[in-house]
């Protein structure tokens, strides 16, 4: 893949920049509240449960549980022709959020399938997290 | 609620709608200005005479009140802007504007050249997920249509008859953009765009404008259209995260028709033709579904046998909606079904179609849902 042409993540953004930079060390983090303890995800700069603005990063499993997936016939963005067909899920994981993003292998996956988290470099500051089937 | 809400006692009294497809080298605004000319003129009303004005913010962010008044000449004494884009926010404040004593007539516009204007709908879906190609509204849908096949076992068969039943449909419209029949067979050997979702299943992209006329129920009998009344309303949102693995089924839409319904006093059985935006074809079957219609996860079964036809028991999207008529945010749902109210709609025309309900979504965010009679 020309990873030239693909969307980058801001990595200097201060709301999500420790996820980037755990997923380059191979680890999933997200963002909880500092006041009440709810994880959040998508990050936010508040706790949307108390409305506290501290966080505290955590690391989480990357265990989840696939709720649905969908399989890309069209690249909506030129970058992701040479992907196709790519399966992106979305997965609540066993902490409590959901995230979205792409799964690695899909066939034989489906809602209901228990996954991980995989972490797969695209530049040398970017890594993706995907998800897998769980072993 | 304890409290019977009043009813909202406004009706709609005028319709526009300008050719549909590509209108290449028209600006939105000035489209926007053309289907008003046509809704006043189905209204039989001077423009003089519209004191509130209620735009729908168009594609590229163009469309505001302020723009549209100027190029109407126009001053009313009540004027607002709705990023929403489905037409069901728009009735409602209009409805709103009225009751309060703002404005008595109410002019709706909306306008749009997201077609030749190259509008970019690979939007992203979320942050993170758009940079691994999580891109554009068939991404969600296809991902809800996997959950209702795995949830219910509905089958891509039956789910097709939504798109199929509403090509069937167009083909009787003359403003509709897509019109060549398509079969069964046909659409299940397309391929697929977002799988589970095929071409037709998604809506196009399409250039157009389309206005409303809207007054008090009081005032609706000066008008030389029959008034077709707005006798029950509902909106919710959904913006607080879901930790429900159906969320993408959206149940929170059961609330919605349950809402509207008991503020028309009606139910599913009392409607007679069916609007339901389909920026998809799975939100038609949801919201058929958390509308009441059929049985929940019945939806598959229900389409399939021929239900939702324009000769069966609930015709829905007589106009061949978003996926075959026009992409116009629900816009002509609501003039379609006006139409019918009517008996306008010619060879669409659903003998004795005297309630018809219009339920609208924005993605999974917003919800809404409006009971139109021809009686208040």
């Amino acid at each position: 893949m020309n990873a030239q042409d693909r969307p980058l993540p801001d990595l200097d953004d201060p709301v999500t920049a420790p996820f980037w930079q755990h997923a380059r060390d191979g680890e999933l983090w997200m963002p909880g509240c500092a006041a009440c303890g709810a994880l959040r995800w998508p990050a936010s700069t508040r706790c949307p449960e108390c409305l506290g603005a501290d966080v505290t990063w955590r690391r989480v499993s990357g265990r989840g549980r696939v709720w649905s997936m969908a399989t890309y016939h069209r690249a909506f963005q030129p970058a992701f022709a040479g992907d196709l067909p790519y399966t992106i899920a979305i997965v609540e994981l066993s902490e409590g959020p959901t995230m979205i993003g792409r799964l690695v292998d899909p066939a034989g996956l489906g809602p209901g399938s228990q996954v991980v988290a995989v972490f797969e470099p695209l530049t040398s500051q970017v890594t993706l997290v995907r998800f897998a089937a769980a072993g | 609620m304890s409290r019977r809400r009043p009813s909202p006692d406004v009706a709609i009294v005028g319709v526009g709608a300008t050719a549909q497809g590509e209108l290449p080298g028209r600006g939105a605004e000035d489209i926007a200005v053309e289907a008003f000319s046509l809704a006043l003129a189905d209204a039989g009303l001077d423009k003089s005479r519209v004191d509130g004005l209620i735009t729908c913010r168009s594609t590229f962010g163009t469309g505001t009140d302020t723009v549209i008044g100027k190029l109407l000449g126009i001053s009313p004494a009540y004027s607002a802007t709705l990023d929403y884009g489905t037409c069901n926010f728009s009735i409602h404040l209009a409805a709103m504007v009225i009751a309060a004593g703002l404005a008595d007539t109410v002019a709706l516009t909306y306008g749009t050249n997201a077609r030749t204007g190259h509008a970019d709908f690979g939007h992203p879906m979320q942050d993170l997920a758009s940079i691994d190609g999580y891109l554009h509204i068939a991404g969600p849908a296809a991902m809800a249509l996997r959950r209702h096949q795995f949830r219910y076992g509905t089958t891509e068969e039956q789910f097709a008859h939504i798109a199929v039943n509403q090509r069937a449909n167009a083909a009787r419209n003359p403003l509709a953009i897509f019109t060549a029949p398509l079969t069964l067979e046909e659409h299940l050997a397309s391929p697929y765009l977002v799988e589970p979702l095929r071409r037709a299943d998604v809506t196009m992209i399409s250039d157009g404008g389309v206005a409303l006329v809207m007054t008090s129920a009081d005032r609706a009998g000066d008008f030389p259209t029959a008034p077709v009344y707005l006798l029950g309303t509902a909106q919710t949102t959904a913006f607080r995260e879901f930790r429900d693995e159906d969320h993408l089924l959206r149940p929170w839409l059961r609330d919605v028709g349950a809402r509207a319904f008991a503020h028309a006093g009606l139910g599913p059985d009392d409607v007679d033709v069916l609007y339901l935006q389909d920026p998809t074809a799975v939100w038609v079957l949801q919201m058929l579904e958390w509308f009441g219609f059929c049985g929940l996860g019945e939806g598959g079964p229900f389409v399939a046998d021929g239900n939702t036809r324009l000769d069966g028991k609930i015709p829905v999207n007589t106009n061949g909606g978003h996926l075959s008529e026009s992409y116009m945010w629900g816009w002509l749902h609501v003039v379609e079904l006006v139409r019918q109210l009517r008996g306008e709609a010619g060879p669409r025309q659903v003998p004795d179609a005297d309630v018809g309900m219009y339920g609208s979504t924005m993605a999974f965010e917003k919800g809404a849902a409006s009971i139109f009679g021809r009686h208040r």
